[in-house]
């Protein structure tokens, strides 16, 4: 079978979205598909200029293919009579972000006829096309809430499993992903104190220089500086896997997050447990309070607590890791299921 | 040079003057180097009636289907008019194929009236003329019909297929502002194409005596009463100037014609009845000058014209509609408001110069041999053609970017269509209507 | 600098674009720049060219990039402050559509009306062969100077001795005269081989092909491979090869097998008629240039297996006159960032 992944392209920034696009196209070949991607370049400033960026993508043509995947607005507005959705996400700037007042639409007249616009043309794409999948349940939530379409959920699986067979705890909790105010890390820096013995490691890129400043404060003003291990860039794939592989678990905490987050799949590969709060959004799909880990209030005294536990048995830490890994492996988070679906 | 598919769209029957007229210009078209296919356009019965002969490949319009029409023809023309029977799929298929249409007729309510009848939906045609013409044109609560004169001043439905074409001919003027007014693409007027059947020579003149004639069914549209009543007004032309109706007279229109000879006194007309060609040519034989006043005007143009002219007879009109096109030193034109007097005057004319006679019917000769000969349509329509086929992959491309604008709730006026128009502009595609 | 390198091309068809592109975008990161390819799909069904090169148009590149240089048509049509275009080929299913009629015609006129501006809107534009000079000068578009694009890894062409095979690499199409060429080897003696590789878009010519090899009683001494042959596969085969031959009617825009065989030392067999090809090679001195038939051809290929010295001396005078004409990618990546 012959698949097109189209995607959007933003020039020199290369994330998570990035990625999975890698990946997905990658692992179509892996199955024996013949495949490539392609990646529109996207400009969504000024709001008015989005209707140019849907009339081109309207507009585009596609041939040679038997199937398209498409991930991302507008991308997949692109016609394909078989083209198969899987969505990261939508615009949201027209939907949930307008509603919260994070958009760059403007209020007036003209933005109305915008929203109208990408919901028209979000509408086409979703009709025709012949299966919608979701990364995520909040994002297929807010599909069904303002497009009245239904989807089914996909999760983007690992890119690498094979690098996280675990191992023996070598008695330290790990943060890995972006280290900014959403991911709370700091969170983690201030629970440790009520920890004594535990050490914490948080690898990971920070946002901004001030984002890796504040966790240096609140260590030295907390004084675990002893027992805190910051390694804050982009650390390689190899060493972030042999992290993950020797700890005893995992915390993930951002705020409010639609998908499980890497981390908590990276986590669970390994048969760690995770660490998570209340409000994390949809890490708590997976993550269940004593079954494969905690979830917790996002304090930094309920962290401590969870923490705690862990520390005083590693053995049922062990246990809800490997717990951890059989949710995972029941949920078939895993590329060729993931392909077969997105081929069928 | 570069040949064109044409698919040229018409009634291809015995029965029909534009099938007639299809045929003489569609052998210049072909002889000119171009592909010309015929797309039969009647409908049921009609459609039955046997083909007319030619060279040409002949198809209905409905064996293609709209993908069909776009692949194997640069071009599709479809020549319209009033009669239902003769055109219904034209009427079907005008939309969204980007035809040019050749309107024979400016008045197609009688079209549009069958057809809606046809498809069982009576109430169509005032609808359709209250969305084309508004309240003015076919006020709440009155019936559609009404006379003649008032539909084609308020509605003669001529925009409702125009609209949809991408470009359209008109056969004179008049009607030609209309068709700008509604259809998208350029409208071109050329001459109807004619070729007059041979009429006997006009007669010697004889003894300061003038015969004139009305030839076809006589109805009050074509102004007898007008010509008795200029040949009564005349002590010069009363008793030297008789008038002979060829054709059928329903027994009303002879009554009251007679009536009007009577109450002025002078001989009434000859009505010959119904007559066959021959008969008609006998007739013709002692004919000196042809009335062919029209009140109102119906047709695109005029085959009758054309034939009195060819046959070398002055040739009384009414100057407005496509008569007024007509060169005014090739007829004898009369004010619409005033057709007695000024047929009056004409006659009186003629009577006293007989040399004029002979002059005048010659040039009305050369005008119908040139002006109306289909090598003119052919010349005429090629380049009109050739342009809307260059024009085409624009036009395509526009109205692709314009529908998708128009899918996102985007009105034509919207600043995203204007910004579409002229990113197309800069890319070299600007429209050369 | 923040360069785009924009192309139009229909999903997973190969091509050497492919291969310019991914060349240009080493040397241009090599050189220190920021470099980001960006793929269109692109569908070159006649009709559906113009709403295409209007999408292309539309997509916004001048906050993202410095420059862009656009490969292959209609990628030209993007807009950006400092575009270079480097116009390799018009579309051939515009230029040279199946059928010739007004509507063919008419939409021939309104592309080469949007190439223009798309042309003339650019910073430079850059012909990528003399055949594509002078379809920018017989259509009035502007253009500067031919600028061919160069072999993106000549360094994995090896020269080894001559064999006794003849390769043939090139899609595996009527335009492109395998056919011919088992006409002529039917028409020679000895341990003389062909090889003919490259994809088939259409199953019916290599079946041809092969029925022919059988009909002409040489299936044994021909090798058809109807696919793709990668990079490593081509050194490979031209590294023993007796000779390369290559007879595009027409001619392609291109003249790789001409640059790969000069790189490889392999003496060149093509046609009179062959457009680039014949243009590039010089008869008798780094190659064979014959009449476009089998009789001339089959004497050409008796020529060189009989007279071995000779087939040394042509791909020998081939490689030094490849080298001599420098067309490596400093030269390349100089004019296109001009």
């Amino acid at each position: 079978m012959k698949v097109l992944v189209l995607s959007t392209l933003v020039p020199f920034v290369h994330g998570g979205a990035e990625e999975l696009y890698d990946h997905l196209v990658l692992n179509l070949r892996r199955q024996g598909m013949e495949a490539e991607g392609m990646r529109i370049p996207f400009y969504w400033n000024p709001a008015e200029e989005l209707i140019e960026e849907m009339l081109l993508a309207r507009n585009l043509r596609v041939s040679g293919v038997d199937r398209v995947i498409a991930l991302k607005f507008p991308a997949y507005m692109v016609p394909f009579p078989d083209k198969v959705l899987w969505l990261l996400h939508q615009y949201r700037q027209a939907y949930d972000l307008l509603d919260a007042g994070q958009s760059n639409i403007p209020g007036d007249a003209s933005g109305e006829r915008i929203l109208h616009a990408i919901r028209a043309a979000d509408a086409m794409a979703f009709r025709e096309s012949r299966q919608i999948y979701t990364n995520a349940p909040i994002t297929g939530r807010r599909l069904k809430h303002y497009n009245g379409f239904d989807s089914q959920v996909l999760r983007p699986p690992l890119n690498d499993p094979e690098l996280f067979p675990g191992g023996e705890s070598e008695g330290y909790i790990l943060a890995t992903g972006r280290v900014n105010d959403t991911k709370r890390q700091h969170l983690l820096v201030r629970a440790l104190r009520r920890v004594p013995g535990l050490r914490l490691v948080v690898a990971g890129p920070p946002d901004s220089p001030a984002d890796a400043e504040v966790l240096h404060r609140i260590a030295a003003q907390e004084g675990v500086e002893d027992r805190v291990t910051l390694d804050l860039r982009f650390v390689p794939r190899a060493h972030l896997a042999q992290l993950v592989n020797g700890a005893l678990g995992v915390a993930y905490l951002p705020f409010d997050e639609d998908s499980l987050g890497y981390c908590t799949m990276e986590a669970f590969r390994a048969a760690k447990p995770v660490i998570t709060t209340t409000d994390s959004g949809g890490v708590l799909d997976i993550v269940r309070e004593g079954e494969n880990g905690h979830v917790v209030p996002p304090s930094p005294e309920a962290l401590a607590g969870a923490m705690a536990r862990l520390h005083a048995a590693p053995a049922r830490a062990r246990d809800m890791g490997l717990a951890g890994r059989a949710a995972m492996e029941a949920q078939r988070l895993d590329w060729p299921t993931t392909i077969e679906r997105l081929v069928s | 040079m570069n040949a064109l598919r044409i698919g040229w769209s018409t009634p291809w029957n015995a029965r029909s003057a534009i099938a007639d007229f299809a045929g003489e210009v569609a052998h210049v078209l072909a002889a000119r180097g171009h592909e010309v296919t015929i797309l039969r356009s009647e409908a049921r019965e009609a459609a039955a009636l046997p083909p007319r002969p030619g060279p040409f490949p002949v198809f209905h319009m409905d064996e293609l289907d709209d993908e069909a029409l776009h692949t194997r023809f640069d071009v599709v023309v479809a020549h319209v008019g009033n009669h239902h029977p003769f055109h219904d799929a034209q009427v079907r298929r005008l939309p969204g194929n980007h035809m040019v249409g050749v309107f024979h007729d400016l008045f197609l309510a009688h079209l549009a009236a069958e057809y809606f009848h046809d498809i069982g939906d009576p109430l169509g045609p005032s609808r359709l003329a209250r969305e084309l013409y508004g309240e003015e044109g076919m006020p709440e609560g009155q019936p559609f019909w009404t006379d003649l004169e008032e539909m084609v001043r308020r509605r003669p439905m001529l925009e409702w297929l125009a609209t949809h074409c991408i470009g359209a001919v008109a056969h004179s003027s008049h009607y030609a502002e209309r068709l700008r007014a509604c259809c998208p693409g350029p409208v071109a007027v050329i001459p109807l194409a004619f070729v007059a059947p041979n009429m006997p020579p006009a007669p010697p003149q004889g003894e300061g005596r003038l015969t004139v004639a009305v030839i076809g069914h006589a109805n009050a549209n074509k102004r007898v009463d007008q010509v008795i009543m200029a040949i009564g007004s005349s002590v010069i032309l009363r008793g030297r100037c008789r008038l002979r109706v060829i054709g059928q007279a329903p027994d009303e229109e002879r009554t009251r014609l007679e009536g009007i000879a009577a109450a002025l006194g002078v001989e009434p007309p000859e009505f010959t009845g119904w007559v066959d060609d021959d008969e008609l040519r006998r007739q013709l034989r002692d004919v000196h000058v042809i009335a062919c006043l029209r009140n109102p005007v119906l047709e695109g143009a005029s085959a009758s014209v054309v034939t009195a002219m060819a046959s070398g007879r002055p040739t009384l009109v009414t100057d407005h509609g496509c008569y007024a096109e007509i060169p005014a030193d090739a007829v004898l034109p009369c004010r619409p408001e005033a057709e007695a007097l000024d047929a009056m005057r004409h006659l009186e004319r003629l009577v006293a110069d007989p040399a004029e006679i002979e002059a005048l019917g010659e040039r009305a000769r050369m005008v119908a041999l040139t002006r109306h000969a289909p090598t003119a349509y052919a010349d005429a329509l090629i380049p009109f053609l050739q342009r809307i086929v260059a024009d085409r992959p624009r036009q395509d491309a526009a109205e692709r970017i314009a529908s998708t604008l128009a899918g996102f709730g985007l009105p034509p006026e919207d600043p995203a269509r204007q910004r579409a128009a002229t990113l197309l502009k800069g890319m070299g595609l600007a429209p050369g209507k | 600098m923040r360069i785009g390198l924009i192309t139009a091309a229909l999903p997973l068809a190969g091509g050497a674009h492919r291969l310019i592109l991914e060349g240009l975008r080493e040397q241009l990161v090599a050189r220190g720049h920021e470099v980001e390819p960006v793929w269109l799909p692109f569908d070159a069904t006649p009709g559906e060219v113009l709403p295409q090169m209007a999408a292309f148009r539309m997509v916004r590149l001048d906050g993202y990039f410095d420059r862009v240089i656009t490969l292959r048509a209609p990628a030209h049509a993007v807009a950006h402050r400092r575009k270079v275009v480097w116009f390799t080929h018009p579309l051939r299913s515009i230029h040279e559509p199946e059928q010739e009629h007004g509507h063919a015609r008419a939409l021939r006129a309104a592309v080469t009306r949007a190439d223009a501006a798309a042309l003339r809107a650019a910073h430079a534009v850059l012909a990528g062969s003399e055949a594509a000079r002078e379809i920018l000068y017989r259509d009035k578009l502007p253009g500067s100077g031919v600028l061919p694009p160069p072999l993106p890894h000549p360094e994995r062409l090896r020269a080894g001795p001559l064999g006794d095979e003849v390769v043939v690499i090139a899609r595996m199409a009527p335009w492109n005269r395998q056919h011919l060429l088992l006409e002529a080897l039917a028409l020679t003696q000895g341990p003389l081989r062909l090889r003919l590789c490259g994809t088939a878009s259409d199953p019916a010519y290599p079946q041809a092909l092969r029925d022919a090899a059988r009909r002409l009683g040489i299936a044994d001494r021909v090798t058809i491979e109807p696919r793709w042959i990668t990079e490593e596969e081509k050194a490979n085969l031209l590294e023993n090869a007796l000779a390369v031959a290559t007879l595009p009617r027409h001619g392609n825009g291109h003249a790789y097998p001409v640059l790969e065989a000069a790189q490889a030392a392999r003496p060149i067999l093509t046609t009179t008629d062959a457009g680039e090809a014949a243009d590039a090679v010089a008869d008798g001195e780094t190659g064979l240039v014959t009449s476009p038939d089998p009789a001339s051809l089959a004497q050409a290929l008796d020529r060189l297996q009989a007279d071995r010295a000779l087939a040394v001396r042509l791909g020998a005078a081939a490689r030094a006159r490849a080298a001599q004409r420098g067309t490596g990618w400093d030269a390349v990546v100089e004019r296109l960032l001009a």
